[in-house]
């Protein structure tokens, strides 16, 4: 992954706590650590909780940071550990009988994703969050909902030969963006 | 899928990414409030921390209309955004930085807990900064409030309710020259014509930004 040309005065004026370089950070980046808080605990309210601590906390460190590095891996290790301290915390709180338990409690994932698995699993967010709107909406259709390309042609209320177009493009980028993740295994 | 036109590898490389693709928790996206906070919270601590009249932020003074405007810009394009940031910043007057801050003890019914609440006046109201650790977390209808009070006790003004205090940003319309106390209770949710839709009095954590005549 490149790293954007412009990422290093930007990463100088988050620091400063100026607010349009705030926005413009969290812009870029919020879906990519929402996701990784997401996959951590499985709830909604506590990933955005966590999801503002990570900004908060990268915020405080970013003098810290070194300019020249991408952000989105240094975000994406604040995530994870941001999410497994609530993820603790939430299973130090009271509990009721197991069997009574939402199998979606975060409380009740065990272990978290290992480092390496989050950073694999980021990098498909941010080569999804790269592609244009409308491809990236046919690709959560297929992947997430199983919806065919016609299903999803009468959803969005386009030809059916567009959905196939996109969805090509789309899937095609994926597998350029996301090559070097099996290129570098040995 | 229909992926006819994608090479053998491009299809053996998206199958092998499948599962993640369809996890609904990729592709999570946060309430568009949370930017709000995020940018809120930073902003208070960038104040705090930094010489007078050095933070290059007016968060207050941006019509909100416009900041969702340069948020979404900085979402689509980092680049774009950015150099709007330093463009920005040039032609912008700096903001007050925090007014106060103020130590937070415990009560009778919290014994042993300490934290800080910052103090920020702004054109919308004042902000109440709170980090008050220690407090056990209230759910199922059961929060905390913070509240500002006037001086002799007979006026009570809410400033938000919280599940914790670790870390929480209240805020409150009226001024803290007038409303100098700073105190939480602990309260449960009421209908809106119950009696306890008021302070239940069970005041768990004070403060004060300034003394009280005697």
């Amino acid at each position: 992954m490149s790293q954007r040309a412009d990422e290093p005065s930007l990463v100088s004026a988050f620091v400063a706590g100026d607010e349009l370089a705030v926005r413009s950070v969290y812009g870029a980046y919020s879906g990519l650590v929402m996701s990784v808080a997401m996959r951590v605990l499985g709830d909604r309210g506590l990933a955005e909780e966590a999801t503002q601590h990570t900004f908060v906390q990268a915020w405080r460190n970013a003098r810290s940071f070194d300019p020249e590095r991408e952000l989105a891996p240094w975000l994406v290790t604040i995530a994870r550990r941001a999410a497994i301290d609530i993820q603790r915390r939430e299973a130090r709180r009271p509990a009721d009988a197991l069997d009574d338990a939402d199998p979606g409690d975060g409380a009740l994932v065990a272990l978290p994703p290992s480092a390496e698995a989050m950073w694999e699993a980021a990098q498909v967010r941010l080569a999804v969050d790269a592609l244009p709107p409308d491809e990236r909406s046919i690709v959560r259709l297929q992947h997430v909902d199983g919806f065919t390309h016609s299903q999803i042609a009468e959803q969005l209320g386009v030809p059916l030969g567009t959905v196939k177009s996109r969805s090509y493009r789309a899937h095609r980028a994926l597998a350029a963006s996301l090559a070097h993740l099996r290129e570098e295994a040995p | 899928m229909s992926n006819e036109e994608l090479t053998e590898r491009e299809r053996a490389l998206i199958a092998e990414f499948d599962d993640l693709l369809a996890d609904p928790s990729l592709w999570a996206v946060p309430d568009p409030e949370l930017e709000d906070r995020v940018v809120a919270a930073i902003t208070v601590e960038a104040e705090r921390s930094a010489p007078a009249g050095s933070v290059t932020h007016s968060y207050s003074a941006m019509p909100s209309r416009r900041r969702r405007w340069l948020a979404t810009a900085g979402a689509a394009a980092v680049g774009a955004a950015a150099a709007a940031v330093f463009t920005l910043i040039a032609t912008r007057d700096s903001s007050p930085a925090a007014d106060a801050t103020v130590a937070m003890t415990g009560t009778e019914l919290a014994p042993g807990i300490t934290g800080s609440a910052g103090i920020t006046s702004g054109a919308s109201g004042v902000e109440i900064h709170l980090e008050v650790p220690g407090l056990p977390r209230r759910d199922g209808g059961e929060f905390y409030q913070v509240w500002l009070k006037n001086c002799d006790g007979s006026e009570l003004v809410p400033a938000g309710s919280f599940h914790e205090l670790d870390w929480a940003i209240a805020w409150a319309g009226v001024s803290t020259d007038d409303f100098p106390l700073i105190t939480v209770t602990k309260e449960v949710a009421a209908a809106p014509t119950d009696p306890a839709q008021g302070s239940s009095g069970e005041v768990v954590v004070a403060g004060a930004v300034a003394p009280c005549p005697t």
